[in-house]
């Protein structure tokens, strides 16, 4: 199994706190697994620098 | 020629000419369904009793010399996530099946009932839109017509298998990253979806807000435009063709769009290039981002509208949503609000290129498709989810809420692969004028497949 990183892993369980989401116990490490995939992709977004002027699109309009 | 080969047109035609009555269309598709769909599970639901009952009053409006619609006594059927009057709408959920009966049909089913079609019934979906497989752990897996080891590709894969099936000439369905252009180009019939927006959604459930767009399925590209012109109410892309296109202006997207792409995928879009005169390439900037930046939004949104659910129920989800869901609510803010930033820049991307192409090419899939039960597959060397990954080319350009219609190639003895025509919000028109010649020159087309 590929080894998790701790400091997602301690986000992870803050996040299910905070976030008051019950995950059970049996569901537990397919829902961490589904949480480290959308880190990867997380990161893919975040890293990429844009310019302060680039607006978010909340309210989308193509 | 059956009745189930024909088109929505030929079939509108030969109604309102008195050669067939609209009764004889239904009984047909009533048969062909009742023959085949224990093979295939389109079929979540039947509304045979309504069916005959509107056949019956398109067939007295004919008769007593009354209008009877552009689509009189044709035959269609809605993924089963849109309102039907009188069933609860389930959204392929457990959790819904038995919710109160919607009370009335989704607005924009209602406007094709209102222009003489007959509703056959609901089609089999993933379980609330999120998924590209239709494998649904309530209902069972949609079987590709083409070959029934095979899945009909998600999220309205009983819409696109219903179409290749002979079950009905149109069907409905949703897009949100992919879920009509995927099972689509996995079933070898055509597909459309408009610019986000352009579609009234209401009366139907939702996915993901932002990107939930609604569209239909056809074995032509004259039903597929007919269909649009009725669905909204501002375009009239059929009178518009054959229309036309300017080869200098068209260029097949690469970099992402082909990267992982099986070879008969790109042969396909080769085909349609070649098919519209042009060998140009172009890249689109960072759409592997925007691949992601759309995964993120998506599962946030979706984990959001389910959140309570998910709480007070998760044994009743698909297994394989429940964890993207649950996953998706807890994502930091950072990653969400700039994956929106991301969107709009991406956004401004797609204009740029806009400015010198009218139309973009790329695969619908990257690959045909996969059997049923399969859970992963190789894409560029690496073992990757069939479930999340055959909407790689499709995710990007929802994304945005690009226009696309998606085609089948032909090809003799090879299953189904599709092609996005892409072009700008608002131009619509373009890429059904390419289909449209891609289609006369017999480049691309859409058979009802032998079962």
């Amino acid at each position: 199994m590929k080894k998790i990183d701790p400091t997602i892993k301690r986000y992870f369980e803050a996040a299910l706190r905070l976030n008051e989401v019950p995950v059970r116990q049996e569901d537990h490490d397919d829902v961490l697994n589904a949480f480290i995939q959308l880190s990867e992709q997380a990161r893919l977004v975040t890293e990429f620098p844009l310019a302060n002027t680039v607006e978010s699109t909340p309210c989308f309009v193509p | 020629m059956s009745a189930y080969i024909k088109t929505a047109r030929q079939i509108s035609d030969a109604v309102r000419m008195r050669e067939v009555s609209a009764a004889e269309i239904v009984e047909a598709h009533i048969t062909r369904i009742g023959e085949h769909d224990t093979k295939l599970n389109c079929f979540t639901d039947t509304t045979f009793l309504r069916a005959r009952r509107e056949a019956a009053d398109v067939d007295r409006k004919i008769a007593a010399g009354e209008a009877a619609g552009l689509l009189a006594g044709v035959p269609i059927a809605v993924k089963n996530l849109f309102d039907i009057a009188g069933l609860p709408t389930r959204a392929g959920s457990k959790i819904y099946r038995d919710a109160e009966p919607a009370q009335f049909d989704a607005p924009v089913l209602g406007k094709l009932i209102r222009a003489g079609s007959v509703l056959l019934g609901g089609l089999n979906m993933d379980e609330f839109a999120c998924g590209f497989v239709t494998e649904n752990a309530h209902d069972g897996p949609t079987h590709n017509p083409h070959d029934l080891s095979r899945i009909a590709g998600g999220s309205s894969g009983g819409s696109a298998a219903a179409v290749a099936a002979g079950f009905a000439p149109i069907t409905l369905g949703s897009d949100t990253n992919g879920s009509i252009r995927v099972p689509a180009g996995i079933c070898g019939v055509f597909g459309f979806k408009p610019a986000y927006g352009r579609i009234d959604r209401t009366g139907t459930f939702p996915f993901a807000n932002s990107f939930d767009h609604l569209g239909s399925f056809a074995r032509n590209v004259e039903d597929l435009a007919l269909t649009y012109d009725l669905m909204q109410d501002t375009d009239e892309i059929s009178s518009l063709l054959p229309g036309e296109v300017n080869p200098a202006r068209i260029a097949v997207l690469d970099d992402w769009f082909e990267r992982g792409a099986g070879t008969e995928m790109l042969d396909a879009v080769k085909a349609v290039a070649d098919g519209l005169g042009t060998t140009t390439r172009v890249t689109l900037p960072e759409a592997q981002r925007a691949h992601a930046a759309a995964a993120c939004i998506t599962a946030f949104e979706g984990g959001q509208l389910h959140k309570r659910n998910l709480g007070i129920q998760p044994e009743n989800f698909d297994p394989a949503i429940r964890s993207r869901l649950l996953a998706g609510i807890l994502q930091p803010a950072e990653a969400i609000y700039q994956a929106q930033r991301f969107r709009a820049w991406f956004r401004t991307q797609a204009k740029y290129l806009f400015e010198r192409f009218d139309i973009l090419l790329a695969p619908a899939t990257p690959c045909t498709a996969p059997l049923v039960g399969q859970k992963t597959m190789t894409i560029a060397d690496a073992e990757v989810s069939v479930r999340s990954h055959l909407g790689l080319y499709t995710q990007p350009i929802s994304f945005i809420g690009l226009p696309v219609v998606c085609v089948p190639a032909v090809e003799a003895g090879s299953l189904p692969r599709g092609v996005q025509i892409i072009t700008a919000p608002g131009r619509e028109a373009l890429a059904f004028a390419a289909a449209f010649r891609l289609e006369r020159d017999g480049i691309i087309g859409a058979t009802v497949a032998t079962l």
